[in-house]
């Protein structure tokens, strides 16, 4: 009795501090839960499907697998490379409960980097999660980290050194999937992960493979379309009709001297024509204010708005934001886009129905074209 | 009765202009090298768009003046972007002194330029101007997508050094200028 009256002040900031981390510990364990997905009818695999060393590991994610009756086009879609760039995801998330393939063949990760979603970035106070209003109800997203989470891949190294180029970068890129390309299978869980995908797109032979992504508003690459070499005749005339119907991508090559990015490395390794696309995201970057799941969702960020003002960013930024549904809307007009050129010029077609349409998302919303909570189609 | 003369001058003066600046009557010979001020990829969509309208050309991102050997024309795609730098390996400075030397070659061998800017907005700013600001001055006729000109940048100099413009609403447009151009018979 005398111990506890002597010591009730630290026993109160022992007690205290056992609670917070309990509660803080559940709300981090419940970002291991994944977000359910509803898809219409097709094929569910797993990446480690193609290479088994992933299984049972945080670097394991679903792969959605679309075919049509008819044979076609092989096309790989990712979302969720990096898991703070939600539009990639959302996308990705809207294809699989959308469309339907008629010809050839579609794969879709809508979680790339999985582990990326277990946890958010340090100091930053991100929220764990969005919802976005479907015609039923409220669906929670999560929000995530660049970076495959450092629970699943520890310690980071001083320096990363990219395989097989040597490359130096810096150490928290030795957790990011796209410097992390071609990947090896003794490597560290990202380039395990990296190097799964690289499996995926050799066995399936796939023709065109998109990596979805957000930028922010003061990265020179933005609002654009990134190509490898070998889909610079793809990209142009995607980005021309794109402009025609007041859609603007800037048209970028993909450097070749900067190893490890997915369109440099599946495009030189594999020979397929390898794209890149990036949304302008005004969370992103070192302008914006703070993040909340509202944020998330309507692009508005006071801060950004001030560097627009003064000039210091590189897309036009409206008083209304840049809300997650134009950000989508365009990652999914450039894929239709995209696969129309292609089409245009190939017999091996890629036929796809139901995909949303640019303007119909920017009038209904995103929500619209989500499945409702219960899953009921 | 005197400001009225001055007015009708004022408005006959506009309109001589005016006709003076459009592209409708330059025209140029093929072959034609396409090449790029500031490595952005826009030149590829006007290699694509060379390609429909059907025109002989040969694309160089890199061209210096030993590429001007049966070139009968030049055009050049301005506007920056870092990663085309970085991928042609090139630094600013030094593809700033390839588009002079090449531009300086071409004035000797009397070749004309006609430099197209089709990136808009976002292919303007300060790395963009300094490819823009030296394609430009040099051109002999310029093709600009509007909201690349929201600030009459293109169209200024185009009326200081009284050279055609044309000002096109969307890049596909860019095809019909450039087949009237280098096609005057079809047309």
């Amino acid at each position: 009795m005398k111990f506890l009256r002597q010591n009730s002040l630290r026993l109160a900031i022992l007690l205290s501090v056992i609670v917070i981390s309990i509660q803080t510990g559940r709300e981090f364990h419940q970002m291991h839960i994944v977000d359910p997905i509803y898809p219409n009818p097709c094929e569910i695999r797993l990446l480690s499907d193609y290479f088994p060393t992933l299984k049972g590991t945080a670097g394991d994610t679903d792969v959605y697998l679309f075919e049509g009756d008819s044979p076609g086009a092989t096309i790989l879609i990712l979302g969720g490379t990096h898991a703070n760039e939600p539009a990639g995801m959302i996308a990705a998330t809207c294809l699989i409960e959308n469309i339907s393939v008629e010809t050839g063949r579609l794969f879709i990760l809508p979680r790339a980097n999985n582990s990326g979603f277990t946890h958010n970035d340090p100091q930053e106070g991100n929220p764990q999660s969005f919802t976005i209003r479907t015609t039923a109800g409220e669906r929670s997203f999560r929000y995530g980290s660049r970076y495959t989470n450092p629970i699943d891949q520890w310690p980071d190294p001083d320096v990363y050194e990219h395989f097989p180029s040597g490359q130096q970068l810096s150490a928290a890129e030795t957790r990011n999937l796209n410097r992390s390309y071609p990947g090896r299978p003794d490597g560290n869980l990202t380039e395990q992960i990296g190097f799964g995908i690289v499996q995926l797109l050799q066995k399936e032979s796939v023709d065109i493979a998109i990596d979805m992504h957000e930028a922010s508003l003061e990265y020179p690459v933005i609002n654009a379309l990134v190509a490898h070499q070998l889909a610079f005749d793809l990209a142009a005339e995607a980005v021309l009709y794109l402009q025609f119907n007041d859609i603007h991508f800037n048209l970028e090559p993909s450097p070749e001297e900067f190893r490890g990015l997915s369109h440099r490395e599946w495009g030189d390794k594999l020979g397929i024509q390898a794209l890149l696309m990036e949304s302008a995201n005004p969370l992103q970057g070192r302008y914006h204010g703070k993040v909340t799941a509202e944020t998330v969702t309507s692009g508005l960020d006071k801060y950004n708005m001030e560097a627009a003002h003064s000039g210091l960013i590189e897309v036009e930024y409206p008083d209304t934001g840049i809300p997650l549904d134009l950000r989508v809307a365009r990652h999914l007009a450039g894929l239709n886009q995209i696969f129309t050129v292609w089409n245009s010029y190939n017999e091996n077609k890629i036929n796809i129905t139901d995909l949303p349409e640019y303007d119909d998302v920017l009038e209904q919303g995103i929500g619209a074209f989500l499945k409702q909570p219960t899953g009921e189609r | 009765m005197r400001k009225k003369i001055k007015f009708i001058s004022m408005v006959i003066v506009i309109m001589i202009l005016l006709s003076g600046l459009s592209a409708a009557d330059f025209t140029a010979e093929q072959p034609i090298l396409i090449t790029t001020a500031g490595q952005s990829a826009d030149i590829l969509m006007v290699k694509l768009l060379a390609k429909k309208a059907g025109l002989t050309y040969t694309m160089d991102k890199l061209a210096t003046p030993e590429s001007l050997t049966e070139f009968k024309s030049i055009v050049i795609v301005s506007g920056g972007s870092t990663k085309g730098l970085g991928a042609a390996k090139i630094d600013k400075d030094d593809e700033i002194k390839r588009v002079e030397t090449l531009i300086s070659a071409a004035m000797d061998k009397k070749i004309p330029i006609i430099t197209m800017h089709i990136g808009g907005k976002s292919r303007r700013g300060s790395l963009s101007d300094e490819f823009n600001s030296v394609a430009a001055q040099a051109a002999d006729c310029l093709i600009v997508v509007e909201t690349g000109d929201f600030d009459g940048y293109f169209s200024a100099i185009a009326e200081e050094n009284k050279i055609p413009i044309e000002r096109i609403d969307k890049i596909i447009s860019a095809q019909t200028v450039l087949e009237a151009i280098f096609n005057p018979a079809s047309e």
